[in-house]
């Protein structure tokens, strides 16, 4: 190895630093690929998974290279966001579609998945040193894995699930600064 | 180190900053060579840096940086020796590996020989059994009748070596 001055070794040393946390921040995808698998198992359209996945896959190893905090929000997001993605699914796979229901039970059902997320991902950001960040890279990963799922009933599926998770982590939050105050 | 290992990156300059005059004395006092030691140093940091991610927060990071700039030193020494015989001796380099010295040929020659004197006082049926096993002819399938031949055969050989040599080695 040729010497080096210390700002020329710096620089080097910097971006072995990165290349290093991007092969930790890749172990990521070892949970995110088998996600899509499933997804794709289950029926969901492969431009959908593709564009989903491609998107979740690449927040989650961004997240996951910039903090350990953030890669722990990954890792609840998509534990959180399971329900969200496979219940509507299975709904509409089963049939199990009540007589003379004038909504989509998807709808409901994506609701109810987004608020159990919320209620999660808020619950274990309150954990956290950095609430807000963590919830929302939680939040993002959660999205986006659900609506995999919850796009099953369209747009009103992936509101319902984002309208959920609001309502999920709203008491925590809630709770959270009737405790500081 | 903990927090960068954690991905804080405002914690690079002080962990570089702390590191690498420690790395380099270490190398340096380590190797007995100033430049030799630097070319160590700057390995180590470099894989020190590279797996930060691996650094456990309640470790310490004096003794696992210095595991990794010993080990650099280790291998860099082996490498320049390694480089220092080859040029010394282009013909011994060339030797290969798998290739048995002529010491140990001679020893195994004579083991040989030794062993085929013992053989002829065998019994002719344990000899033939051994002379099968150990021919330069591929070997033929093993039945279980065979298998305790040969079992018998060697032991009557391991008995008649220890009589004459006084032990197995």
């Amino acid at each position: 190895m040729a010497p080096m001055t210390d700002p020329v070794l710096a620089r080097r040393g910097r971006w072995l630093y990165e290349l290093g946390r991007a092969r930790w921040a890749s172990q990521i995808l070892v949970l995110v690929l088998p996600l899509l698998v499933v997804a794709r198992l289950v029926g969901r359209p492969g431009p959908l998974v593709l564009a989903l996945g491609g998107l979740l896959a690449v927040a989650g190893f961004t997240l996951a290279m910039l903090h350990d905090r953030y890669a722990r929000a990954v890792h609840i997001g998509l534990f959180a966001g399971l329900p969200a993605l496979l219940i509507p699914v299975l709904i509409r796979m089963l049939h199990l579609l009540p007589l003379g229901a004038e909504i989509d039970p998807c709808i409901p059902a994506s609701f109810l998945s987004g608020v159990v997320a919320g209620w999660v991902v808020s619950r274990r950001a309150a954990e956290e040193a950095h609430r807000l960040s963590f919830w929302s890279a939680a939040v993002l990963v959660t999205a986006v894995t659900g609506s995999l799922g919850c796009s099953v009933a369209g747009g009103s599926g992936v509101t319902g699930l984002l309208a959920g998770v609001v309502a999920g982590s709203a008491p925590v939050w809630l709770r959270a600064a009737v405790q500081r105050s | 180190m903990g927090a960068l290992a954690r991905g804080d990156r405002s914690a690079f300059e002080p962990v570089f900053a702390g590191l690498w005059p420690l790395l380099r004395r270490f190398c340096q006092r380590a190797l007995g060579d100033e430049h030799l030691g630097e070319d160590a140093a700057q390995g180590a940091l470099m894989k020190v840096l590279y797996r930060s991610t691996e650094f456990r927060p309640d470790g310490d990071v004096v003794a696992w940086a210095l595991g990794i700039a010993a080990y650099e030193c280790r291998s860099l020494r082996n490498q320049r020796l390694r480089r220092a015989e080859q040029h010394a001796n282009p013909d011994l380099a060339a030797v290969g590996l798998a290739q048995p010295s002529a010491e140990a040929s001679a020893i195994d020659a004579e083991l040989a020989a030794e062993l085929r004197q013992l053989m002829l006082g065998l019994r002719p049926v344990d000899r033939e059994t051994l002379e099968r096993e150990l021919g330069p002819a591929p070997p033929l399938p093993r039945d279980p009748t065979f298998r305790k031949r040969l079992q018998r055969a060697l032991e009557r050989l391991r008995l008649a070596w220890r009589e004459t040599h006084g032990s197995d080695d």
